[in-house]
Formats: C-alpha cells, structure tokens, sequence
C-alpha cells in the first residue's frame, strides 16, 4: 500500500512537531547516522523491470542478447595445396599392380600423385637400363 | 543512507532544478550528498563543474542502465544522501531507480502533459509495489508555480490531484529568477548575493522548505503539524 502524507485532524498535534520551514533548521547531520542498507536488500531486477514495463517503461538499450553461443564450427576450409596437377592420368591395371602402388603410394608418399610423380623420377633415372631389360 | 529520486517521463517538469535544491540544502546543513546525474543532458554535471560546489556535494555521473543499482549502492555507502536525477523519458533506468528509492519526487508543472507524466509514474510505483510488495513513499511536487497567481491549469491539477488523494507536497517550488541563476552561475543559493538576483530570500525560504518536508517525508524530522 502507498504511503501517504494526510492533512492533520489534529489528533496528533505534537508541540515538539515543526513546520516544513523550520524543519531542515532542526535537522543535525553530525547526529543523522541512518542505519546502512542490508546487503541482500537490492530489489529483484526481473520483478522492478516487469513492473516497470507494465507500466511503459521500457528499456532503450533492448534487450541483452542471451550470452553469445559459440557458432558451430565450421570446418575450416581446406588450404587448396597448389600443386600444379592440373591433368588426370587414367591407367589401367591389374589389381595387383594397383595394390602394390597404392602400398608404395601410402607408405612412402603423401598421395597416389606423389608417388607417381617419384615413380617417374625413377624411371627417367634409370630408363636406359630398363629400356634394355624390356 | 536514504535514495530520494525525482521522476517524470515529461521532460523539463522541473526534476533537476528541485533536485539540485535539494541537495545543495541538505550539503549546506553540512550533510554528505551524492547526486547521481542519470539525465543524458547532464546539467547536475555541468552545475558541478561550476565554481561553488559545496565541499560535501558530489557529483557523479551515470548514463547506462544496467550501472544504476551499483552506482546508487556506492553511493549509499559513501553519503547520508543520495539524491538521483533522471531523464524525461519512460525508461529502465526509471524503474530500476524507484526500485532503490526510499521517497520518489515526482515533480510537475501545473499543466495537463506533466501531470499525465506524473500519473504515469503512479501507475509504476504502483505496479512496482504490487509485484515487489514493498511500500514506496512518494510525493508529486508541483514546480515553477507563480509566486502571485493561480493559473486555470495549476488549479485543475491541484484539484485532481487532491480528488485522487495522491501525495502532495505541500510546498512547490516557485518560479524564481535564483533557481535559474545556480545553472549559469553555479554554487548554493547560500551563495548568492542578495544584490545579484530578484527575492532571493524568498527562492531560499522555498528551498529549505522543500528540503525539511523531503525531511520529514523521509521520517528524518517530525512531521509539520500544517500540512497543505
């Protein structure tokens, strides 16, 4: 319920009472020690706010956006390697020809191209004594 | 350490000028006042900046919703007063500060959109006091009144406000050629010099009347035995 300040009847006059003239006169700040406010005395905010926009008043900051969640991550996009291998190679083989490159290729190798680029190496390297043998 | 705040969402009502009244009356009694400027114009600031600022008045500044209830905490901590100016405008930092307050002043002039102001912020104590179940002591301030006629307007307010047996101050706050000066000037009406501006005892006698029925409102005083 509001409190409020109503006219005297009379009833309560007080001779030690004073007008609101002399009442700041009376008053003694040296002797005025109000007791402090408890610290668990703050009023909830969510039931202040709430009423407060029952009754218009709103906030003109919006509302919080909830804390941040983290996005989803997001695969990081794989560096493209510049490798300069622009062409496909289709070679048919026997499957265990192609067994036995792809174990080269994954034990000694990055990837099928590497280990095909080296085969090549090899091959030019050694090529006239390969020539001779086929 | 009371929290006397001055709300109305209809701007110039005379929320800062009674606000600055009171607290340099009250540091002039030698009491510690924190005056928490929540108004974006920031005139309490731009007073405080002046020359004059009584030694127990400080000023402080806060524009930020979500800072108010901690700055009002500080300040209980540091002074016997702490005195909040807020904006003309219906917002959170409203609420949150009559969430705080142990007296409301709801200053108006007498016309019909402060008053609607006035009634508006009613309506939020009362909200305020049904969700929180908690009394908040309040009172409507009628300002810059002439000091020599009624108008029509002041009149009809006065009679509503009398009809819906709201809390009314009984002293308001005249018109007054010193009450302006403080803003240009700066300091206390204590500082002022007679010679300087028109019926300055007279802005001096209203003030301190004010301040002793915020006294006594607050309990800090008894209560006037003559009450408008």
């Amino acid at each position: 319920m509001t409190s409020r300040i109503r006219a005297s009847l009379g009833f309560d006059a007080d001779d030690t009472a004073v007008s609101p003239g002399e009442a700041l006169k009376s008053f003694d700040p040296a002797a005025y020690a109000p007791k402090p406010r408890p610290s668990n005395d703050r009023p909830d905010k969510a039931a202040v706010r709430k009423a407060g926009a029952a009754a218009g008043f709103v906030s003109r900051e919006g509302d919080k956006p909830a804390a941040a969640t983290p996005a989803p991550a997001t695969p990081a996009r794989r560096q493209r390697h510049l490798t300069g291998r622009s062409e496909q190679v289709n070679v048919r083989a026997t499957p265990e020809v192609k067994a036995r490159f792809q174990a080269i290729a994954e034990k000694a190798f990055q990837s099928d191209a590497a280990a095909f680029e080296k085969a090549i190496e090899l091959l030019e390297l050694n090529y006239e004594s390969i020539r001779d043998i086929n | 350490m009371p929290v006397i705040a001055f709300a109305n969402p209809k701007g110039g009502s005379g929320k800062t000028t009674s606000a600055l009244l009171l607290a340099t009356e009250l540091a002039g009694k030698g009491a510690t006042v924190t005056v928490i400027d929540a108004d974006p114009e920031q005139w309490i600031m731009k007073w405080a900046a002046l020359p004059g600022r009584p030694d127990t008045l400080k000023a402080i500044s806060n524009r930020e919703e979500d800072g108010l209830v901690d700055a009002i905490e500080a300040a209980q901590a540091a002074s016997q007063f702490v005195i909040v100016d807020l904006e003309g405008t219906a917002n959170a930092m409203v609420t949150d500060a009559i969430g705080m307050a142990d007296l409301v002043v709801i200053p108006i002039q007498g016309s019909a959109m402060d008053a609607q102001g006035g009634a508006k912020m009613l309506r939020l104590i009362r909200n305020q006091e049904k969700i929180t179940k908690r009394t908040i002591n309040y009172g409507m301030l009628l300002t810059r009144t002439s000091a020599a006629v009624m108008s029509r307007s002041l009149r009809d307010v006065v009679e509503q406000l009398r009809g819906s047996k709201v809390t009314l101050f009984s002293t308001p706050i005249v018109e007054r050629a010193a009450f302006r000066d403080l803003f240009a000037y700066g300091g206390t009406l204590a500082s002022m010099e007679a010679g300087q501006v028109s019926n300055l005892d007279k802005a001096v006698e209203n003030a301190q009347a004010f301040a002793g029925e915020v006294l006594t409102a607050l309990h800090i005083v008894k209560p006037s035995r003559k009450v408008a």
